[in-house]
């Protein structure tokens, strides 16, 4: 037996896609029938190494996420390669535990600019292509750490809460445009950035939550590939919490 | 590639007759899986190989029990037109508001204990329930219906404790004014003004909360415990 | 010889008798490029009038229709049908927009192009006024805008007193007096109380040129109307200029004039009214089916004499019957410097926010076409607009917006920075239509609590108005 592919022909763009829960979804996307350009920053061996394994449908460019320029260039060069772009995802983001009385000014302020403002910027370069064609998807992938109270960094929640804001004011603002924008809020996900936690609150987590695992990458990444698809075509302004049911 | 193979399986669909539930049935067998659906005042008369047809009150009839695996089951059983009435609460009776949260929760508590031995045969159990956007936000709406999408937002999450020891996940999926079906009964000044309010713009359709209930009972393998509001953003 | 007519018929159309004013039934006609009401009376004969001088935008401006909206009530059942109910009657397809309160029929002037019918002998009781706002208050809830008009309403013994009463009621959100302006122009202390009063000027202005106000207003009016724009300007009274435009006089000025309206802050928008051959003046005024102007020939004039204008910038206004109003918004980009909001966007589904009125929507639909126009001007990164311009221009427009904290302020900001070009096409005996009157949104407020409609009350029913006959 066999289903139609969720993204066929569909052009996906995915910030942070080099590696861990962005490779996963790059991935996803692909197999599902998509083409993926993905950005990342820094790890060019695992850039290239997410591009052998996605194929010739996939690609890689090296931006910054806080780049205006840089990413209104990338949107230009899609929009010649492509014609538009279909699907953002708003993935790229750092977490460092670090309690209050150790976090600095910048600390703070280095997280913020790439979780939250990062996603400002990439939906600032990228919008307009949506805007023009009438049509489009934004998924930015916050945290459960944004929407319940957990044992997480301060910053990296406030920077993932304020995602969800964000998520919800430009879906109010754009859905005229038929673009949804979304929210996926993962929980803790095996390889993830709350893996540095000690193994004891890792097992007190998973003891708290109902399917008493954490889940995988690529699991994670094939829920969100149906909530981009056309199948969700109803839902905006929406946090979708993936977390196992804690 | 233009196809990925899949596993056929097996869902029980209450309320098939229904304006949802009618959707998911027809989507659920166009993925090729089987589909045993209810009705109760509307006869379902499609007829297709995968498709068994059960009668079914919820009010009196007893859960349905599928023998053999199971991998889903999904409650799309709405109200009567009587009870879908908004009605002030100086009309309202008292001792009625609980009695749709009672039949709901009857329904929903009584089949997941009689389809428990089925769906624990299956590799990836789902239950789905199809809601109402008045059990998470605020619009108007008959009192007993909110009162009881509440209350079922709140059993789900219970449940969704409970059935993860047998990797069940169970969801509700809550939509907003649709084109058709329940939506009909609501004033052109309400639906005006959810038009208005909507940042899509339109009206959701059945098919739209079908192909949502379809991934959460052929392919969700982590959510639980959850309420997806299908709203357009309101 | 041929064997088919000259024309193509298009639809049916009821209009009057130019002469007797009878109800006939008349047709529709396209005949080379233009459009044509032909009709024939049993007693005085044929009659044709040129509706349009371009049939396709003619025909295309129909399709600029929607629901009119409901006022709270009607003043009068239906009976013999339309014109002969109006008040509004229960069939009327549009609430009151744009009011009009006859306060006098005296003037100073005998202007050659006037269509109304100045007998100098009524004046409007203060209880009469009175009624008729509560009235006005009453049927519609509230009003952006009402218009007091004459003969002269400034020559009005309790002009001021009317003014006061009217601009103290919060449900009407703006006071426009139709005016030739030679009472600002000759008394500054009248000029300022004017301007203390929060009053609007809707300024008869038609020329640049002395000559031409002789030919159309009897006098050389020119010295009189800057000295009452200088007076506006100094006092900051908000003006609307209204050129009367009739061809073979001043149809080659209307580029000028809408330059001039552009180049000053406090004019804020213009309403060109091609000439409509009724009333004391306008019926007398010489008449020939070539000569008038019509809405195309408007656009095309504009185009031709500016360098800044399009045809296609102009929209029908489908608020009223969309043969009556055309316009196009524009945003000061900088100064003196304007783009048609066609330019950057489609804003066809805004134009109930236009409307038709001088002014722009106070409501959420100004806002909502603002945004839409700053998404299509982002998303087309179009490269015939000056889009930083532009975007700065909107952006300031939106901080000011949130930083003003008195809203008449802000009102008075964004009048400043769109304008409009209006083109208001009045009806007259030759070219009236009922299918226009069923859906007009501009009405004459009369003391017994009717409202007319504009060229139903002007054509029919001022002559049968008993507060106005001679004694």
């Amino acid at each position: 037996m066999y289903k139609k592919l969720l993204l066929k022909d569909k052009k996906v763009v995915v910030t942070g896609g080099s590696k861990g829960l962005g490779r996963a979804v790059v991935l996803a996307c692909a197999k599902e029938g998509a083409q993926v350009a993905f950005t990342y920053a820094h790890d060019d061996a695992a850039a290239t190494k997410t591009e052998q394994l996605v194929g010739s449908v996939g690609f890689k460019y090296k931006i910054s996420a806080t780049s205006l320029v840089e990413n209104i260039k990338m949107a230009q060069e899609l929009k010649e390669r492509w014609g538009g772009i279909d699907i953002l995802i708003n993935n790229a983001g750092r977490s460092e535990f670090l309690p209050m009385a150790l976090m600095e000014e910048s600390d703070w302020r280095t997280t913020l600019d790439l979780n939250l403002t990062g996603a400002f910027i990439t939906v600032k370069a990228f919008l307009p292509l949506m805007v023009a064609q009438k049509k489009g998807h934004v998924m930015n992938v916050g945290s459960l750490a944004g929407v319940r109270i957990l044992a997480a960094p301060i910053d990296y929640s406030a920077s993932k809460a304020g995602l969800k804001g964000f998520s919800e004011a430009l879906a109010k603002e754009v859905g005229r445009y038929n673009i949804q924008v979304n929210c996926f809020a993962p929980g803790i996900l095996d390889g993830g950035v709350a893996m540095g936690i000690p193994e004891n609150k890792i097992r007190d987590y998973i003891d708290q939550l109902s399917i008493k695992r954490i889940a995988t990458f690529d699991e994670a990444a094939r829920a969100l590939a149906f909530f981009v698809s056309d199948k969700n075509s109803y839902m905006s302004g929406a946090t979708l919490i993936f977390d196992g049911g804690l | 590639m233009q196809e990925i193979k899949v596993q056929q399986k097996h869902f029980l669909v209450y309320g098939g007759s229904g304006h949802v539930g009618h959707a998911l049935v027809c989507a659920l067998l166009q993925e090729g899986h089987k589909v045993t659906a209810t009705y109760c005042n509307n006869k379902i008369t499609m007829a297709h190989q995968n498709l068994e047809v059960i009668f079914f009150d919820m009010s009196s009839s007893l859960p349905i029990v599928i023998p053999g695996p199971l991998d889903g089951i999904a409650f799309c059983i709405g109200l009567d037109k009587k009870a879908q009435a908004i009605k002030k609460i100086e009309e309202s009776m008292a001792q009625n508001v609980g009695e749709s949260a009672h039949l709901f929760s009857r329904l929903a508590v009584g089949g997941i204990q009689a389809g428990l031995p089925s769906l624990r045969q299956s590799s990836n159990p789902n239950i789905v329930f199809i809601g109402s956007l008045v059990g998470s936000k605020a619009f108007i709406s008959p009192l007993e219906f909110a009162a009881s999408q509440g209350a079922m937002n709140g059993l789900i999450e219970v449940l969704s404790k409970d059935l993860g020891r047998d990797k069940i996940k169970i969801n509700s999926i809550a939509p907003g004014v649709l084109e058709g079906g329940a939506s009909e009964n609501l004033s052109k000044q309400l639906k005006y003004d959810y038009l208005k309010h909507c940042s899509l713009r339109r009206y959701g359709k059945a098919i739209e909360v079908a192909n949502m209930a379809v991934w959460f009972l052929e392919e969700n393998s982590y959510i639980t415990g959850k309420t997806i509001v299908l709203d357009g953003g309101l | 010889m041929s064997k088919f007519r000259e024309s193509s018929f298009f639809s049916i159309s009821e209009s009057i008798c130019p002469v007797c004013r009878r109800i006939l039934s008349g047709k529709i006609l396209l005949k080379e490029g233009k459009v044509f009401l032909a009709k024939r009376c049993p007693e005085h004969g044929h009659f044709e009038a040129l509706l349009s001088s371009d049939d396709k935008y003619w025909v295309n401006s129909l399709s600029y229709t929607k629901p009119g909206q409901l006022p709270l009530k009607f003043s009068k059942a239906f009976d013999k049908g339309c014109p002969e109910d109006c008040g509004l009657c229960e069939e009327h397809e549009q609430h009151t927009c744009s009011p009009i309160i006859e306060i006098n029929n005296k003037c100073d002037l005998e202007c050659p192009v006037c269509i109304v019918w100045n007998e100098n002998n009524y004046e409007m009781s203060f209880e009469d006024f009175k009624k008729i706002v509560d009235g006005l208050i009453e049927k519609e809830g509230s009003l952006e805008l009402v218009l007091l008009s004459g003969g002269e309403p400034t020559l009005h013994s309790q002009f001021e007193k009317f003014a006061q009463y009217i601009t103290s009621k919060k449900e009407i959100k703006r006071v426009l007096i139709s005016s030739h302006g030679l009472r600002i122009a000759k008394d500054e202390e009248f000029a300022k109380r004017f301007a203390q009063l929060g009053l609007y000027l809707s300024l008869q202005f038609d020329t640049l040129r002395g000559d031409v106000y002789e030919k159309l207003r009897g006098r050389d009016l020119l010295a009189d109307k800057m000295k009452c724009l200088e007076r506006c300007e100094k006092y900051k009274i908000p003006t609307v200029i209204v050129p009367t435009i009739a061809r073979g006089y001043n149809e080659d000025e209307v580029g000028a004039l809408a330059n001039f309206a552009f180049k000053h802050d406090f004019i804020t928008s213009v309403t060109f009214q091609p000439m409509a051959y009724t009333g004391k003046g306008g019926s007398s005024f010489s008449v020939d089916e070539s000569l008038p102007i019509t809405q195309a020939d408007m656009h095309q004039l504009l185009a031709t004499q500016t360098d800044w204008l399009k045809k296609e910038d102009f929209l029908p206004i489908p608020c009223s019957h969309p043969q009556c109003y055309s316009a196009t918004y524009l945003l000061k980009v900088a100064e003196a410097e304007f783009i048609p909001l066609t330019r950057f966007g489609e804003i066809n589904s805004y134009l109930d926010a236009m409307a038709n009125r001088a002014l722009l929507d106070s409501g959420g639909r100004t806002a909502e076409m603002l945004q839409d126009a700053v998404y299509s001007l982002w998303s087309a990164q179009s490269i015939t607009v000056d889009s930083k311009k532009v975007n700065d221009s909107l952006k300031n427009i939106i901080k000011q917006n949130q930083a003003s904290c008195c809203a008449l302020d802000l009102q008075k900001y964004n009048e400043g920075k769109f304008k409009a070009i209006f083109i208001h096409s009045f009806m007259d005996e030759n070219n009236f239509e009922v299918s226009r009157i069923r859906k007009c949104c501009t009405h004459y407020a009369l003391p017994d609590g009717r409202l007319m409609p504009g060229c139903s009350y002007n054509n029919i029913h001022r002559h049968r108005d008993e507060r106005l006959k001679r004694k």
